[in-house]
């Protein structure tokens, strides 16, 4: 059996390709699916055309993946398009790279004439010089995680989440079986490969090989604005930088995104000065950005990877590294996948997995690629429910639904406390559903939890209407409610 | 009695209504400018006093609470000046016609929140449920209303409390759907087929016991002391509510009773954004441009529009445009002028130094501001006359 530390699209996804080669699996997770950089990224399914000119095999993975998630996940990608658009000076050189290097990685391009840019992206900086069409999509995150839990679970993947791996043992240099911290104590799990994908905290798993392994870790932020104010995703034509992508989501747009080194694998918190300057980037492609209305920001840290340290035994491209600890003298059946991005994850998963069945001595080849991953069943709607969530539309049936999840996941399988509101509204109702089911005292810690959550997101973007919505908020949450007031001397 | 001159009053919240009926009261004359409604639709219309100290502790006597601690307010401590402002304002509401007892309280009470907690509160309406210390209770659960359910609310209740609470739920009229909310149930209960129909569901419901009957605020707009009325004879006990989220009828019955009194003593109501004020004159959005001796803002702060966060964090005043410093990691509630007396006057939540999140004293901050602006205003149109 196959260890694989962490449930982000990268462990879901070395995990789907073992089993569908008949390989048992076990993903660990230390917190729940996506809570790590795989739940806080921008949404882009890429084309390949932001790499077209600065990294040509990832532009080619890019592209190829994208067509493949088409295929085996049509219902958690959205095929809205996507348009390069320049709006620069003095970008005619890299324009030309451009399109040669879309050319050469086999990316499709039409050209679209600047009125249709114009007329199709409304608000669009009217100095476009050139716009060219591609296939972006949006990539819906938190659902192709759900396919992939849903799908492996049904083909036997075992799926252990709030369960952290401490240990790893060995018996004469193999690897023999990891020890896990979950709320109920310690355990061990017996194996005999075990796989990093831990996403940013790879260095860290990676010890527990000792091994040392250098991660380049850098944050971004991105903001959401609460309406679709674009229908597609739009790319500013220049070298890739901050702040030079949208892309809609949902009823809401992002726009992204930075990238300041850090050395801790948890995001930062996000801040204002952060905000302000991304928005003012943000601009330079729809110059009345400042006027929509803004809802919150969130942070993502990216997991890239140096590569000092070990000399990676297979460099398929500059974006993701599989390394074979064992074969670097390291210790037998520890691997670890590091960088990469959404996109990318199925192949990723593919090319972990072939070294994997390797050190198994099977020869299963890969069919991810070729498997769809259908969706669960749809649940049978209750007819008659209240109104919980009124931004999203979130009835007391679906929250009903799904009440045996932990409070974060609750909230984003049924994405209440996700709109224009940030929960003002609704917060306390979906909390007192919940305590209907569960012990009170709980109830109200979770309620705080979720107001303070919400807040992080909210504060640095708190301008116009998105500081009154805030400050009703506060006056709700304070007043009205008077949450987190201690009550002890009472009884 | 003094005759006060004309003012421009900008914001039709508490503070906004509360500075008129002064001016109002001394025959003076007020246009009532506002691009909305103001928070009074927002909240239940309880007015607290003060009811956290710094560290969160509750305050029991708000009285003391002020005269031990000094603020930027040197009168504020004044335990006579108070009474007899929460006096004025007594007798203020009894003549509009929100019913209140006929003394006003020495000691905070407690009010019980949409979740069962305990907060303290000061000066509320007859409707409102309020008590001295925790007893047995009753809460009334009504169908559909997701704010309120009496379970819960039951549950964490005994658990602060360590009182028994009991619960029933209430019967659903012909005509009710899932999704009415407070507002849907208490026009249905003003009229007299919602009081009859009432009437005949509570019937069900009676059953030997003295506790209070504790209903979410649904219990009729206009005509809410008839609705009460009814539950109290049927059920044979004291009937009381706990204040809502937005919709909230308690603030909605207030703020209608209020305008209505103004409106019969003559204030003109004009429906406005307004772009640019100094002390005599304001521009409307649309061009218009009123006079008169006086000016004050009541704008109501972030919340009440009448300041504006910047991306950068500054902090604009939306009527004189005046940057007012930049924001913090304060509360959003607590930012505002560090002066009433602005290049234009400013009360309520336009000022700074309060904090009615925090503290619990947002009754208290509409109430002092208003007479000090007040105050001020007479002592100015005065001189203007001697002069
Ligand atoms: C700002 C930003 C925007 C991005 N935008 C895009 C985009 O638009 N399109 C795109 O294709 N890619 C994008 N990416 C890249 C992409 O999001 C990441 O490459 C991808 O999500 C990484 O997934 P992962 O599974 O490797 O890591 P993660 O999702 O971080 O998963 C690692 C998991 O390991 C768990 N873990 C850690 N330690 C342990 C332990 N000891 N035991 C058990 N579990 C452990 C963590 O809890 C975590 O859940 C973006 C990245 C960032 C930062
Ligand atoms: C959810 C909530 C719960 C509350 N709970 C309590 C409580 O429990 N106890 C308590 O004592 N108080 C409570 N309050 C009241 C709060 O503490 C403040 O006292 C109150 O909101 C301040 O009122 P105000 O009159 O200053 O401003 P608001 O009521 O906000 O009124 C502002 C007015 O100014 C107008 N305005 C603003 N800018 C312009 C412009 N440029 N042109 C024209 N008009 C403009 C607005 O349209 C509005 O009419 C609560 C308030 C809220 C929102």
């Amino acid at each position: 059996m196959v260890v694989v530390i962490g449930g982000g699209c990268t462990g879901l996804g070395v995990a789907w390709d073992l089993i569908l080669r008949g390989v048992p699996v076990t993903v660990v997770e230390a917190r729940e699916l996506g809570s790590g950089t795989s739940g806080r990224f921008h949404g882009l399914l890429h084309s390949g055309g932001r790499y077209a000119v600065t990294d040509p095999v990832s532009a080619k993975q890019c592209r190829q993946e994208n067509e493949v998630l088409r295929r085996i996940a049509p219902s958690a990608v959205e095929s809205v398009g996507g348009y390069f658009v320049s709006v620069d000076d003095g970008v005619e050189s890299y324009m030309r790279d451009w399109i040669a290097g879309t050319q050469s990685a086999g990316i499709p391009v039409t050209e679209v004439s600047v009125e249709t840019a114009i007329r199709r992206l409304p608000g669009l900086n009217p100095r476009v010089q050139r716009a060219f069409a591609v296939a972006d999509a949006v990539l819906k995150g938190f659902e192709l995680l759900d396919l992939l839990r849903v799908n492996g679970e049904r083909r036997g993947v075992t799926i252990l989440t709030e369960t952290r791996v401490t240990q790893v043992q060995t018996v004469n240099g193999q690897v023999s079986g990891i020890s896990v911290r979950t709320k109920d104590g310690e355990r061990r799990i017996p194996c005999d490969a075990v796989v990093n994908a831990a996403g940013p905290w790879a260095g860290q798993v990676a010890q527990l090989f000792g091994e040392r392994v250098q991660m380049e870790l850098s944050s971004g932020l991105m903001l959401i604005y609460s309406n679709r104010m674009v229908p597609s995703v739009v790319n500013r034509l220049a070298p890739p930088g901050d702040g030079d992508i949208v892309v809609p989501h949902g009823r809401t747009v992002i726009l992204g995104t930075t990238e300041v080194p850090q050395v801790d694998p948890e995001p930062p918190e996000p801040t204002r000065e952060s905000a302000e300057y991304l928005q003012s980037l943000g601009q330079a492609m729809f110059p009345e950005m400042n006027r929509w209305r803004i809802l919150r920001a969130f942070v993502g840290v990216r997991p890239l990877f140096e590569g000092n340290g070990v000399v990676p035994q297979s460099r398929v491209s500059r974006d993701f590294t599989v390394v074979d600890h064992g074969r670097q003298g390291g210790l037998q059946g520890a691997f670890s996948v590091m960088g990469g991005k959404w996109t990318t994850f199925r192949l990723m998963g593919e090319r972990t997995a072939d070294v994997v069945v390797e050190y198994l001595h099977q020869s299963s080849p890969s069919i991810s690629a070729h498997t769809v991953l259908e969706p669960d069943a749809p649940r049978e709607k209750h007819s008659a429910s209240s109104t919980i969530c009124e931004c999203e539309r979130v009835s007391e049936a679906q929250l009903l639904d799904q009440m045996a999840e932990p409070f974060d996941n609750w909230r984003t399988r049924t994405w209440f406390a996700m709109g224009p509101c940030q929960g003002t509204m609704c917060a306390h109702r979906a909390v007192s559903l919940r305590m209907q089911y569960t012990d009170v005292e709980g109830g109200l810690d979770e309620l705080t939890n979720l107001r303070r959550e919400r807040e992080r997101g909210v504060r640095p973007v708190a301008w116009g209407t998105n500081a009154r919505e805030l400050a009703l908020t506060e006056a709700l949450s304070c007043q009205t409610l008077a949450e987190g007031v201690a009550h002890d001397h009472l009884r | 009695m003094t005759t006060c001159g004309d003012v421009i009053v900008v914001g039709r919240g508490p503070a906004g209504l509360l500075f008129s009926s002064l001016v109002a009261q001394n025959r003076g004359s007020v246009i009532l400018v506002a691009d909305a409604q103001g928070s009074f639709p927002l909240w239940g219309g309880q007015w607290d006093f003060c009811n956290y100290t710094d560290d969160g502790e509750h305050v029991l006597d708000p009285y003391q609470w002020w005269q031990q601690h000094p603020s930027a307010w040197d009168e504020v401590r004044d335990a006579s000046t108070w009474t007899l402002r929460w006096q004025h304002l007594m007798t203020l509401w009894q003549e509009i016609g929100i019913p209140v007892p006929d003394r006003v309280p020495k000691l905070n009470r407690w009010m019980v929140t949409p979740l069962g907690q305990l907060r303290p509160t000061y000066w509320v309406a007859n409707w409102h449920f309020v008590m001295e210390r925790p007893g047995p209770l009753v809460f009334v659960d009504v169908p559909g209303l997701v704010d309120f359910r009496a379970e819960v609310v039951a549950r964490v209740y005994t658990a602060t409390t360590g009182q028994m609470a009991k619960t029933f739920r209430l019967a659903v009229p012909s005509g009710w759907r899932r999704d009415w909310h407070a507002l849907n149930w208490a026009w249905f209960l003003d009229s007299k087929a919602g009081q009859d129909w009432l009437g005949q569901a509570l019937r069900d419901q009676v059953r030997a016991g003295e506790e209070a009957v504790v209903f979410p605020q649904i219990l009729g707009v206009d005509h809410c002391e008839e609705v009460l009325e009814v539950a109290q004879r049927v059920l044979g006990r004291p009937v009381a509510e706990v204040p809502l989220p937005p919709p909230a009828v308690g603030g909605i019955r207030i703020q209608r009773r209020w305008e209505y009194w103004l409106r019969r003593h003559g204030i003109q109501l004009v429906s406005a954004r307004v772009t640019a004020a100094n002390r005599h004159s304001v521009t409307l959005q649309d061009g218009r441009a009123l006079a008169a001796d006086a000016v004050v803002l009541a704008t109501g702060g972030i919340l009440g529009g009448g300041l504006e966060i910047q991306p950068s964090g500054s902090v604009r005043n939306t009527v004189t445009g005046a940057v007012i410093g930049t924001l913090g990691d304060q509360l959003l509630g607590a930012v505002g002028h560090r002066n009433w007396d602005e290049s234009v006057p400013v009360i309520g939540r336009m000022i700074q130094g309060w904090n009615p999140d925090k503290r619990g004293n947002g009754g208290a901050m509409n109430l002092w501001t208003a007479h000090v602006a007040y105050q001020a205003f007479i002592g100015h149109t005065a001189l203007a006359r001697e002069n």
